[in-house]
C-alpha cells in the first residue's frame, strides 16, 4: 500500500522532512518553459548524486510521457543529471531516497499548455507517474510529493512559469500530483517486481530484484552475471 | 593586500572596457539570443536551449562595456530581430534588470534587481539554460571574464536559491563580499 504526503516549505526543508519520515520515493513536479513556443520535449532532472534507481526511474518516466503525448525526450535519454549546470540540483540532491524532478511538458508550448490545463491531460500525466511509482517501488511505502514553486517559505508568491493561454505551472503541477495521489490510494501495490533467480533444477539457489530496464550480461569467461550501472 | 586586489580589479575592468573618451565615438558590442528556426536550420537541433546566436549593438563609447552589454541584452531583441525568429527571456520589461556588474580576478559579479516575478520561467531546465547562456556568452566576449556569478539585490544566495542550486565552490559559496558597496 502506498501513502502519499505533500511536503511544503523551502526545497531543502521538504527534502529533510521526507528523509525524517523515511519516504521511499520523492517526486517534485514542475513544467518546463522556453522562449520558443515550439519547444516540447519531456525531461526529468535527477540529482548530481542520483542512484541508478533515480536515473532509470527518470528515464522510464520521460519516455512514457513522450510516448503518451507524441513528443521527444530531452536531456541524456530523458534525464538531466544535476539539472542544467547545477540548476535544479538542490531541489532533489538532499534526499536519502530516490528522487526526481519532473518536467513532462512545456508550459510555454500552446498545444502542451492546453493538455496541461485539460482534465484528460492531467489524468494521463498522473497515470504515468503512478505507474512509474508502482513499477520502481512495488513494495509500497510513503511517497513524498512536492509541488514545484508553490508553498515556499522564502518566496510564497512564486507559481513558476506562466502557461501559454493562461494559468501557472505550479497550480497545474499540484492538480497532477493530487490525481496521482488518488490513483495510488485507490490501488494496492502490485507484486510486479522483476526478479533475477538462480536455479538448480527446480531448486531456488538465489533470488534478487532488479530494475525493470536493467540489462543483464553473462560473462562465460568469469562465470559472472553482470548488471551495468 | 586589499588595496592591491582592488587596483588589479580596476585594471581588469579598464582592460575589458578598451577605454576611450573620443566624443561621439561608439563601441560595437555583442549580445546573444535564442533562435529556434536558425538552430534547426544550421545545427539540426531545436531541443538545446543553450544555443544562442550573436547580434550586434552600437553604443556610445564607454569604460563600462560589461554593464553596457548587459543593458543591451536585458532590453531583449528588437522588433526586426523578433520577426527574424530571435527570442530571449529578456524584453523591454526587463530592461532595468541590471543593478551593477563588478569584474574581479576573471569573475563577473552581476547584481540584478529582483527578476523573480518578471522571469518566472527562468528556473525551469530549459529556461535556466536560455537565461544563463545569454548572460554568460554576452559577458565572455570580454577576455577579462572567465566566469559569472549572479546575485539578487546584492545577495548571491537569493539568486541561487531561486535557481534551486546550492551555494558551493562553483559560486564561491554565495559570498556577497565582492558585491558590497565600495568594492
Amino acid at each position: 500500500m502506498y501513502q502519499v504526503k505533500f511536503y511544503k516549505g523551502d526545497y531543502f526543508e521538504r527534502q529533510q522532512a521526507a528523509n525524517a519520515d523515511k519516504a521511499v520515493a520523492y517526486v517534485e513536479h514542475h513544467f518546463n518553459s522556453s522562449t520558443s513556443p515550439s519547444a516540447g520535449y519531456s525531461v526529468v532532472v535527477v540529482g548530481s548524486n542520483a542512484s541508478s534507481t533515480s536515473r532509470n526511474w527518470g528515464r522510464w518516466y520521460a519516455k512514457a510521457v513522450a510516448e503518451q503525448f507524441g513528443t521527444q525526450v530531452g536531456g541524456d535519454a530523458g534525464i538531466l543529471v544535476g539539472g542544467w549546470e547545477g540548476r535544479g540540483d538542490g531541489n532533489v540532491k538532499h534526499t536519502r531516497m530516490p528522487a526526481v524532478l519532473l518536467e513532462p511538458l512545456f508550459a510555454s508550448n500552446p498545444q502542451q499548455a492546453d493538455a496541461i490545463r485539460s482534465d484528460a491531460g492531467q489524468a494521463a500525466l498522473a497515470r504515468v507517474l503512478a505507474e512509474s511509482l508502482r513499477r520502481f517501488f512495488p513494495d509500497g511505502g510513503l511517497i513524498a510529493f512536492s509541488v514545484g514553486h508553490k508553498y515556499k517559505t522564502s518566496s510564497p508568491n512564486d507559481r513558476g512559469a506562466a502557461l501559454a493561454g493562461g494559468g501557472t505551472e505550479a497550480d497545474y503541477a499540484e492538480k497532477v500530483l493530487q490525481k496521482a495521489a488518488q490513483l495510488l490510494a485507490d490501488e494496492p501495490a502490485q507484486a510486479t517486481r522483476r526478479m533475477l533467480r538462480v536455479m538448480r533444477g527446480e531448486q531456488l539457489l538465489f533470488e534478487t530484484a532488479v530494475d525493470e530496464d536493467a540489462v543483464l550480461s553473462w560473462s562465460s569467461e568469469r562465470n559472472l552475471l553482470f548488471i551495468p550501472e | 593586500m586589499k588595496l592591491r586586489c582592488c587596483a588589479f580589479a580596476f585594471t581588469l575592468a579598464l582592460a575589458a572596457a578598451g577605454a576611450s573618451h573620443a566624443a561621439g565615438a561608439t563601441t560595437t558590442l555583442r549580445v546573444y539570443f535564442n533562435n529556434a528556426p536558425l538552430a534547426a536550420n544550421e545545427l539540426r537541433t531545436e531541443a538545446d536551449c543553450a544555443i544562442v546566436f550573436e547580434r550586434q549593438r552600437q553604443v556610445p563609447k564607454t569604460e563600462g562595456v560589461a554593464a553596457a552589454a548587459l543593458r543591451q541584452l536585458f532590453a531583449g531583441p528588437t522588433e526586426d530581430e523578433t520577426a527574424g525568429g530571435y527570442r530571449s527571456p529578456f524584453s523591454a520589461a526587463t530592461a532595468g534588470l541590471l543593478r551593477r556588474v563588478v569584474i574581479e580576478h576573471g569573475t563577473a559579479y552581476v547584481d540584478l534587481n529582483d527578476p523573480r516575478a518578471l522571469l518566472p520561467g527562468a528556473t525551469s531546465s530549459c529556461g535556466a539554460a536560455e537565461f544563463h547562456t545569454a548572460i554568460e556568452r554576452t559577458l565572455r566576449q570580454f577576455p577579462t571574464v572567465r566566469r559569472v556569478i549572479l546575485a539578487i539585490d546584492g545577495e548571491p544566495r537569493r539568486f541561487y536559491e531561486w535557481m534551486g542550486q546550492d551555494c558551493d565552490e562553483t559560486n564561491d559559496h554565495c559570498d556577497a563580499a565582492p558585491l558590497r558597496p565600495g568594492r
